[in-house]
């Protein structure tokens, strides 16, 4: 703040001075105008005069529009950090957004060991009542295999909800980033009498990028499938990963309800759904459209009113394999 | 009581066999609905209690109750419930339910319920 004041003093004493100089320069003038006037022959143009004026006032503009451009660019920096931190913010409630959606296939995938768990130890507790040991070993064998059945949903929830702002980009294997896609609602798919058909290429080239991110976009897009497939006599989603030429293909295919001509355009779009208020934010698509152009890479969707949708993601195969 | 138990998860299937059994119910377990409505109509008396899972892949349990309604049978039923969502908020009003229960739930509570059922039933 002091170091501003005295910046602006400093300019302040500058253009002073340089007005005095000018104060100056018009004293002189009139002096060498009334010597020119004595003397014959001796001529100054008058408009020398408003050199050195209209040089003060061109410095004072150039001054003011410098000062201006300035603090321009000083609020579109402040602006442009704003707007990383909102985008961050964005992504990260839109997973959590992905997350919400999940919410009840993932409780139904944690009680279902806890309801396990409860048993075992109260039947645990009749046993040892009865001083049936062996019987005790058998439910503690079930406990610890539930124990870690739970424990991955809740470390992999704990792993897609965390912040990846800085995440570095790493060689990913897209077939096990899909795989543990499902590890949240596979559960939630079966119940709903999905089938799900995955032709994954076994020798897929590793691409470069960002693993919770791209884990996402999946999670978007079979979320979508799922909803599509709701009112679907024939319920399939279909995963199919392959190389073309430099690129890794995957395919997320549904038999549901497609999209619509006049909404297709539209589908990518920030805050646009067809889901009821509260159910969809709108922002899954829109952010998968961003994490995969992020990852150099393109998502276009091919569908039909009542015909399905495939959504195409194509990512470029990482340089170091 | 002779009690029929649906549930996809074959440990919860079998932890509650095991306690029913030892408590002297006589239990028929069925991993899925369509097994469980086929195993109901083959002898559709016998059956005191119902003990479903609300969502299994196939046929629910929900719709296994219904589609006995339909045809006649009502049989007190007790629904397990791994998570009460949207789904689950079915209008079970005209069905004889003895009780839902969330999982995880003590063995003791599913006793209490069933022995309800039987003086009710025994009335």
């Amino acid at each position: 703040m002091v170091i501003k004041l005295l910046k602006e003093v400093t300019i302040l004493a500058v253009f002073g001075i340089v007005l005095f100089l000018v104060l100056v320069w018009i004293g002189a003038f009139e002096l060498l105008w009334e010597w020119s006037r004595q003397q014959e022959g001796a001529e100054i143009d008058k408009l020398f005069i408003l050199f050195p004026v209209l040089a003060f006032f061109f410095a004072i503009f150039l001054w003011l529009q410098i000062r201006e451009a300035k603090s321009l660019n000083r609020r579109l920096q402040i602006s442009n950090e704003q707007l990383k931190i909102s985008q961050a913010q964005l992504v990260q409630s839109a997973k959590l957004a992905s997350l919400g959606e999940m919410v009840a296939g993932v409780a139904h995938e944690i009680n279902n060991p806890l309801g396990v768990i409860n048993m075992a130890v109260d039947m645990s507790l009749i046993h040892l009542e009865q001083s049936k040991y062996d019987l005790i070993e058998e439910h503690l064998r079930t406990i610890k295999e539930q124990t870690k059945r739970a424990s991955v949903i809740v470390s992999h929830l704990r792993e897609f909800g965390r912040d990846t702002g800085l995440e570095k980009q790493v060689d990913i294997d897209l077939n096990k980033v899909i795989a543990k896609s499902f590890i949240l609602f596979h559960k939630d798919l079966s119940n709903r009498n999905i089938e799900v058909i995955q032709q994954l290429s076994e020798s897929l080239p590793l691409v470069k990028g960002n693993v919770i991110e791209l884990e996402q976009v999946f999670i978007n897009l079979f979320s979508n499938a799922e909803n599509a497939l709701k009112s679907s006599r024939k319920k399939q989603l279909i995963v199919r990963s392959f190389r073309r030429k430099g690129f890794v293909v995957i395919e997320v295919e549904d038999t549901g309800s497609g999209i619509p001509f006049s909404i297709k355009s539209k589908i990518f779009d920030p805050f646009f759904t067809t889901k009821k208020m509260g159910e969809g934010t709108g922002l899954g698509l829109s952010i998968s459209y961003k994490i995969i152009r992020n990852h150099k890479g393109t998502i276009v969707v091919e569908s039909e009113e009542g015909k399905g949708a495939k959504f195409i993601i194509q990512l470029p195969v990482s340089k170091s394999t | 009581m002779k009690i029929l138990i649906m549930d996809d998860e074959s440990q919860i299937l079998k932890l509650l066999e095991n306690y029913l059994t030892m408590l002297n119910h006589q239990v028929v377990t069925a991993s899925d609905g369509q097994k469980g409505l086929e195993l109901f109509l083959q002898t559709p008396d016998v059956f005191d209690l119902i003990i479903t899972d609300f969502k299994m892949p196939g046929l629910d349990g929900i719709s296994v109750i219904f589609r006995l309604k339909d045809e006649g049978y009502e049989i007190p039923v007790v629904f397990i419930s791994g998570h009460r969502m949207k789904e689950e908020k079915v209008d079970t009003r005209d069905l004889k339910v003895a009780a839902i229960l969330d999982k995880p739930f003590d063995l003791k509570r599913l006793n209490q319920i069933v022995s309800l059922v039987e003086k009710a039933e025994s009335k």
